[in-house]
């Protein structure tokens, strides 16, 4: 077999000239204006990646004091704030912020997936045009007016819906809220406001727009040839995206909740507005009283003492680590998407 | 015409509208800002519209004293405003920024700590709630938690109160009004205070600016003022503590307090006024904390007109030049914070404050002459302000605290506040002399000597507050103060009702029938145009809006708009090709 192998290539190749087989080197000439674009291009992309690193050292070194004043198993598993008596810890407001997080994701994501899905494929011609605006205009607001609107605006009228949710499924102890007595004849809204429920509503129309927008670009690289494809086999609108859109957006829908999930962890002036900050371990997420890391270190800097600050840098430090690693695992999705591997297949 | 050229037109055009503009911005006081006090907030925010109707641009950041003290200390603001000082027994001890330059402290307004509530009785809102201290002390820490708890019901005989839970709304920042109230309930209520630092797990003998609300089921901590404010409209069985302006800006009714006098009494201008002659100042001019108050004299005052939770409200100014505030800055604070101290007074009692009096006005002047950079035009006016009250006959800044011809120590707010009817005529009598106007203060500015005597404070010894006791005749049966001295001929009359009042816009004083000279007032006054320039017409900012609505609208509209535009282009080039 070899030698039938040999004897055949050997023409092709020659072997006393086996110096010649070496690859052409590739010599690129850069003109002036390419050398400008990659320094440009290449400084840039230095810098972002050089701040980021900064602010995660200048955290780390600022909370390294706290850290170690108590021990970073104590630091992780403290419930309460109080740096002035060495008791303090993000147990609660890391739990706080995940759960505030998770509504707003359990909110924002299936209306981002439908708004998304109506843009590309129900909506046509100027209505998509003033669809895509607005989605954009609303990423636009500031979040310091949606919590405003959250507080001043939501709050007042969702209060009854809350008190609804709790008297019929209060037997879930998710949505138990203690202290309220509903046969009482008193309209008492107090125990319903400010909670983890709301500042998560609130959230999610923040995280809407994010989520949208990247949900819409996935789902418009769907190839045209499988979407006729699916209709020339008789595929209902529906079914076309079901079978078409849907699995080869996969990566989008998942990267784009991602995203807006590391927007919602990092959120702070809208829930600093409405909650009623707490520092204890709780799950009754329409009960009153909330917190979450970044609107705690807005309420407690101005608390000045060195320690107490270099707790918040503790703090504020788990957030950078644990938004982060959202956000990588986002980039990494859609980048995987963006291959068309899920599709080629 | 060329595109280009449009351009270059359009360019030219705007530059010209602005060009126009620059003059409106009058003299040459360049933009500052502050941040603290959401306490005094309204009162600042009153003045920044009106220095902004001058042309001059202050910021002010309602942030809550904790931050306001903070970004002063780190030379982010040119001043601060804050309650309490930095330093002292009053100050926050677990609060250790410092500023690393040299400050002063003056006092700019003064007010009470409200408590505005949100209650239904029956059909309609309750508005006539009376709280005595003692019940006030007792919500705040959480041992009363029902709005018909026999405590409530003490107070407020014949009313239906609600079987509901209190909600006690505190803030969640750190607030000098926080401090404040801490402090008060440190001084007056100690057992009550250790109970709710024993639940919550705070200091016990010390105030504090962040309230304690650990393991407190019916408290809600919300952010700011406003916060808390809108939360209390907002919802049912709710009371709060803030400045008295919230509650009155919105329309709300605040408990009536009982005072140690046994009457009860709002946070009028007058109460405080009233309460106030007992804030204790300090008065040694080298100390860091000078003209700051001490308030343990004020809460058991046994006046029946006082309001006992009185304070005043500080702004902190560098007085040497600092990484935050040069000479340039130096003045347009100076011209701020002399026009508060001045004309600023006179809108105090609309908004729910109270002015300051005139012993006060001039001492914080003198610390402001400390602030680098003050120009002299505003010296001037400090200077012309100091001598009309050693003169007399001239109205001073207009200071409705203030009488031409009397001492400045004396408080007219004083004089003037009403009784409650309850009080007969033995319960008054202690209170209607010259003496108990007197305000405490810096001696060094009391000008007129005529009056001087006639300023010998009363010999009031402080009992512990009363919290019985039938309301008429208690302010009697207690330690009487003597009046002095009948008072003077020629001051207006010894009535609790005094008759003279100023025009706040013209600047006119009346005394009973007779018109004060009018003429004179207008020397010091620089007249506070309160309608914006061009407001009759079209006018510059008229211009100026457009502009900005246009440039917005252009800011909004031109990504989608050039974005679908050469989306389009590309399309009519791809199918050409």
């Amino acid at each position: 077999m070899s030698t039938f192998a040999s004897a055949t290539l050997t023409p092709e190749r020659p072997a006393d000239e086996a110096d010649l087989a070496k690859p052409r080197t590739l010599r690129n000439t850069y003109t002036g204006s390419d050398h400008a674009f990659r320094g440009i291009t290449f400084t840039g992309g230095i810098i972002v990646l050089a701040i980021m690193l900064l602010v995660g050292a200048f955290l780390a070194s600022n909370g390294i004091q706290a850290v170690n004043e108590v021990g970073l198993g104590k630091f992780l598993t403290t419930a309460n704030w109080a740096p002035e008596s060495n008791d303090f810890g993000i147990a609660a407001v890391l739990l706080g912020t995940v759960q505030i997080a998770a509504v707003a994701l359990l909110v924002a994501m299936p209306l981002a997936l439908g708004t998304s899905l109506f843009i590309t494929e129900v909506a046509g011609g100027w209505l998509r045009k003033v669809l895509t605006s607005m989605v954009d205009l609303l990423a636009a607001v500031p979040s310091v007016v949606f919590g405003l609107w959250g507080a001043y605006m939501l709050q007042p009228n969702i209060v009854d819906f809350s008190k609804w949710i709790s008297v019929w499924f209060g037997w879930i102890p998710l949505f138990q809220v203690d202290g309220v007595d509903p046969a009482s004849p008193l309209r008492d809204t107090v125990p319903f406001t400010a909670s983890t429920f709301i500042a998560g509503l609130v959230v999610a129309m923040m995280i809407v727009p994010i989520q949208t927008s990247i949900m819409t670009e996935s789902f418009r690289r769907a190839p045209v040839g499988e979407r006729e494809g699916a209709f020339a086999l008789g595929a209902t609108r529906w079914g076309m995206i079901r079978t078409v859109v849907l699995p080869f957006g996969k990566g989008g829908i998942i990267g784009g909740t991602m995203l807006g999930l590391g927007r919602a962890l990092g959120e702070t002036i809208a829930i600093y507005l409405i909650i009623s900050p707490v520092f204890e371990i709780k799950f009754h997420i329409l009960e009153k009283g909330a917190n979450s890391i970044a609107a705690m270190i807005a309420l407690k800097y101005s608390e000045s003492n060195e320690f107490a600050m270099s707790a918040l840098m503790a703090a504020g430090f788990s957030l950078f680590l644990m938004t982060m690693v959202v956000n990588f695992t986002a980039s990494a999705i859609i980048a995987k998407s963006r291959s068309g591997a899920d599709s080629e297949g | 015409m060329t595109r280009s050229a449009r351009i270059a037109g359009m360019v030219a055009a705007l530059c010209l509208i602005f060009a126009g503009l620059a003059p409106a911005q009058a003299a040459n006081y360049i933009r500052i800002g502050g941040s603290g006090s959401s306490w005094a907030g309204n009162a600042l925010q009153d003045w920044v519209s009106r220095v902004g109707a001058q042309g001059v641009t202050v910021d002010y950041e309602s942030k809550g004293s904790s931050t306001g003290r903070k970004e002063f200390a780190d030379s982010m603001k040119q001043f601060a405003v804050s309650e309490i000082p930095y330093t002292g027994d009053t100050a926050d001890p677990k609060d250790n920024s410092r500023p690393n330059f040299k400050y002063s402290m003056l006092p700019v307004v003064a007010g009470g700590t409200a408590y505005m509530y949100n209650l239904r009785a029956g059909s309609g809102r309750l508005d006539t709630l009376k709280l005595s201290q003692k019940a006030i002390a007792k919500i705040f820490t959480g041992q009363v938690t029902k709005w018909n708890d026999k405590i409530i019901a003490a107070d407020n005989p014949g009313v239906a109160l609600p079987d509901g839970t209190i909600n006690v709304v505190v803030r969640s920042d750190g607030s000098g009004a926080t401090a404040q109230f801490t402090l008060w309930l440190l001084r007056q209520f100690p057992s009550d205070y250790a109970k709710l630092c024993q639940v919550t797990g705070c200091d016990p003998n010390s105030a504090t600016s962040f309230f304690p609300t650990k393991g407190l089921k019916n408290f809600v901590a919300q952010n700011g003022s406003q916060g808390v404010t809108t939360y209390t409209a907002n919802n049912l069985y709710t009371i709060n503590y803030d400045e008295y302006s919230y509650a009155r800006g919105i329309d709300f009714p605040v408990a009536q307090v009982k005072n140690a006098a046994g009457f009860y009494t709002l946070p009028t201008e007058h109460a405080v006024a009233v309460a106030l002659t007992q804030a204790k100042i300090n008065q040694n001019p080298k100390s860091l904390n000078y003209l700051s108050q001490d308030l343990t004299k004020v809460y058991g005052y046994l006046d029946p007109r006082s309001y006992p939770m009185s304070a005043y409200s500080y702004m902190v100014v560098p007085t040497e030049t600092t990484d935050a505030l040069n000479e340039a800055q130096g003045a347009t604070l100076g011209y701020f914070a002399n026009y508060a101290l001045c004309e600023g007074q006179r809108s105090m009692g609309q908004l729910g404050y109270s002015p300051l009096p005139m012993n006060l006005v001039l001492a914080a002047m003198d610390q402001l002459r400390k602030v680098p950079g003050v120009d002299k035009a505003t010296l001037a006016k400090m200077d012309q302000t100091a001598a009309s009250v050693k003169k007399g006959g001239t109205p001073a800044c207009n200071n409705p605290t203030f009488k031409p011809g009397d001492s400045p120590a004396l408080n007219q707010l004083v004089r003037s506040a009403p009784f409650d009817a309850a009080c007969d005529a033995g319960c008054r009598a202690p209170w209607t002399g010259e003496g108990a106007a007197e305000n405490q203060g810096p001696g060094s500015t009391g000008a007129n000597k005529g009056n001087e005597a006639a300023g010998a404070k009363p010999a009031v010894k402080q009992p512990k507050p009363r919290t019985q006791g039938a309301p008429a005749g208690a302010g009697g049966s207690g330690a009487t103060p003597v009046a002095e001295q009948a008072p003077a001929a020629g001051t207006v009359g010894t009535t609790a009702e005094g008759t003279t009042s100023c025009d706040a816009d013209t600047g006119a004083c009346t005394a009973g029938a007779a018109v004060a000279s009018a003429g004179t007032g207008t020397q010091l006054l620089t007249p506070v145009s309160t309608t914006i320039a061009g407001s009759n017409g079209w006018g510059q900012t008229q211009m100026l809006l457009v502009v900005i609505g246009g440039l917005l609208l252009v800011l909004v509209l031109a990504p989608p708009l050039l974005a679908r535009e050469l989306e389009a282009r590309r399309a009519a080039r791809r199918d050409s090709a």
